[in-house]
């Protein structure tokens, strides 16, 4: 359900967006580009929403080049499906790595290399909870608010790291350490409260131990 | 599960892929689906198929299709499921074994994994172990001879539930919005690509090594009621010892909540319980003493689906507890039907009025009214009808508790 909510967006994209809905013939639209990462029903308006966006500064933004490490391992996925549009996501988990996030100048040249259209493969990044079409920390913390999780206190533990790091799902730190998004169900429900972050998955969560955890990081650096 | 999981070395001289090296010298593909057809091995993945059954549906011998696939389940997303990421976690190569079974059965020489993008430990030990059954010559070309080939890929996803959903996930692999397929055609008959595909959970393919090796009256000795075999089983919430274990089916109810879990926490009662994870019907304290069967369940009005049970106690809101599950279920669907993209965020608001009071007691007729738009056979896939079950069984069994909020300005559990 789109809500009409007021989300912060750039000024590039704000740009965009103008660009998009004079290509629209319509500036009256309540809706607006939000974060991939927002894992509600606003997709649909996405895609519609990004490909206007796609179709109207496509002459104003390029495809970047793909490095060299991107393409041979994107060229290794295409060894293992019978055609080349599979590799659609695995080729935006490999930008991801390597970039941290998917930008629209990255899906340009992922589509340009797969032979799609850039709003065909934007219809696959917008569709997956962890293609990131915005700019995230360093860490992405994803914290398990599923059922079992919530029965044992973890909007508690949610409330403790959002106090910590001063940020709310779908935000990041101002130091570009964090960012803290809710995930479904991590298949940890024994030991909930759970989450994963830096490829860990964390257990039995309390606010000790949510302390512990960032001294132990904030130590390390 | 603490311990590194067996590499190929411990694993075969444990045993392991005799059941495949006992096929491919004795037996035939349709030997196999004799054996799995009889052994009344059944989905583990939700749907309680019968697995030979399902696997006879695939077109076979000179005038098939030269190119059909194998694909396994392993996007466990379900809330407050837990048990295929234990057992790929646990055993690798056993889910190896098992797709080998499949695969040779159905003549597939392409197997791929579904992996859920966040079992990032899980996906390290797969790739491992399918490098060391290449090394030894159990994958690839000619498998120990046999004539027989099998490729096996791992597939990572990227996080959403409708990903589970077999037709959906069949569009993922493509490379596709990940939105279920019409059926039929069935994959069995028109999958992957459009040729015959079969998708089974892991837990399922888990159980074939077994069968293979020690026959059908083995595998059904091993259930204690009408059905065959053991189940991972699962317990999650205010209990003492949370935890999966591995039961034989028929074992009671009150077995695996009281002396596997070991009961409720101190200071807290059961209240009740949905016994196969977030897309089952909430059974009461009185059920206790019912099998772990998947008919037995079934009569009683809920699904052993896939056998993790999620408490709720005294002491936890059972109106937050359903309305967390909507929450999920609203986030997850896919979109593609109306009644489901636009009627679950409409029931996760009205929870959410619930939860900070403004509820309105004409909602409790819009809450039933979905039950029969989003019920079975009015959307286009089995997500939306899921989430009707819980949310049916609470408006049955905690008619007071919404009372309460609808009455009382909100949540009477401050928590
Ligand atoms: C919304 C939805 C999500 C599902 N998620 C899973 C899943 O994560 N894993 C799984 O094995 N089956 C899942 N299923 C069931 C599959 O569609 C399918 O029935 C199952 O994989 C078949 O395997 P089996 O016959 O071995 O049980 C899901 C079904 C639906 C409708
Ligand atoms: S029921 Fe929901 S998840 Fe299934 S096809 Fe319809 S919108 Fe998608
Ligand atoms: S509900 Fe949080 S890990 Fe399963």
């Amino acid at each position: 359900m789109w809500t009409g909510e007021d989300y912060e967006y750039d000024a590039e994209c704000s740009a965009m967006w103008e660009l998009a809905l004079q290509a629209m013939g319509s500036s009256t639209h309540a809706c607006r580009f939000s974060a991939s990462f927002d894992r509600g029903q606003a997709r649909s308006h996405r895609v519609f929403v990004m490909t206007a966006i796609i179709a109207t500064s496509a002459a104003r933004l390029a495809a970047r080049a793909l490095t060299a490490e991107e393409k041979h391992e994107i060229d290794h996925e295409m060894t293992l499906y019978p055609d080349k549009k599979a590799v659609g996501l695995e080729a935006l988990k490999i930008v991801q790595k390597h970039q941290g996030w998917v930008s629209d100048e990255s899906l340009m040249a992922v589509a340009d290399y797969l032979g799609m259209s850039a709003h065909e493969l934007d219809g696959v990044a917008t569709f997956f909870n962890l293609i990131f079409r915005r700019p995230v920390g360093k860490n992405v913390i994803l914290f398990c608010d599923s059922v079992s999780c919530w029965i044992m206190g973890c909007d508690r533990i949610k409330d403790h790291i959002s106090k910590r790091l001063g940020i709310d799902y779908g935000q990041t730190t101002a130091d570009g350490e964090y960012t803290l998004l809710p995930v479904p169900c991590l298949g940890d429900c024994d030991r909930a409260p759970v989450m994963l972050m830096d490829g860990e998955q964390h257990r039995n969560l309390t606010p000790e131990k949510i302390d512990q955890l960032f001294a132990e990081r904030a130590q390390k650096k | 599960m603490t311990r590194a999981p067996f590499d190929i070395g411990q694993y075969r001289a444990a045993g392991g892929y005799a059941s495949v090296e006992k096929m491919l010298k004795t037996m035939a593909p349709g030997d196999v689906l004799d054996l799995v057809k009889n052994s009344g091995l059944k989905g583990r993945g939700g749907a309680g198929f019968p697995t030979g059954l399902k696997w006879s549906f695939v077109p076979m011998g000179e005038n098939a299709p030269k190119t059909k696939y194998l694909v396994v389940n392993a996007d466990e997303m379900e809330p407050g499921t837990f048990k295929d990421r234990l057992l790929m976690e646990g055993d690798p190569h056993l889910l190896l074994e098992g797709m080998m079974i499949a695969a040779y059965t159905i003549q597939a020489n392409t197997a791929y994994i579904f992996l859920r993008g966040e079992y990032l430990r899980a996906e390290k030990l797969l790739k491992n172990a399918i490098a060391e059954a290449h090394s030894k010559g159990l994958l690839g070309r000619n498998i120990q001879g046999s004539g027989f080939d099998l490729e096996i890929i791992l597939h990572t996803s990227a996080g959403r539930y409708i990903c589970g959903e077999e037709t959906a996930l069949l569009n993922a692999l493509e490379g596709k919005r990940a939105n279920p397929r019409a059926k039929p055609p069935f994959p069995q008959v028109s999958g992957l690509w459009g040729k015959p595909t079969i998708v089974n959970n892991v837990e399922t393919l888990c159980n074939l090594p077994g069968i293979v090796n020690y026959g059908i009256e083995w595998y059904k000795g091993l259930g204690l009621g009408a059905d065959a075999g053991t189940k991972l089983c699962g317990v999650s919430g205010r209990v003492k010892n949370p935890g999966c274990w591995e039961l034989p089916l028929g074992t009671p109810i009150r077995e695996l909540l009281e002396d596997k879990a070991g009961g409720m926490c101190d200071g807290y009662e059961l209240r009740a319980f949905l016994p196969g994870g977030g897309s089952t019907d909430f059974l009461l304290p009185q059920h206790l003493d019912l099998t772990l069967d998947y008919d037995v369940i079934g009569k009683a009005g809920s699904r052993l689906a896939t056998g993790t049970m999620i408490v709720l106690d005294d002491q936890t809101c059972p109106v937050g507890m359903v309305g967390n599950l909507m929450k999920f279920f609203s986030h997850e669907s896919c979109g593609w039907c109306t009644p489901c993209r636009d009627g679950l965020p409409w029931i996760d608001e009205i929870f959410q009025r619930f939860e900070k009071g403004g509820g309105l007691e004409s909602d409790m007729q819009v809450l039933t009214d979905h039950l029969e738009y989003l019920g079975p056979g009015r959307t286009f896939c089995a997500l939306a009808p899921g989430a009707m079950a819980p949310l049916g069984s609470a408006l049955r069994h905690f008619r007071d508790d919404f009372h309460d909020h609808i009455h009382g300005g909100g949540c009477p559990w401050q928590r």
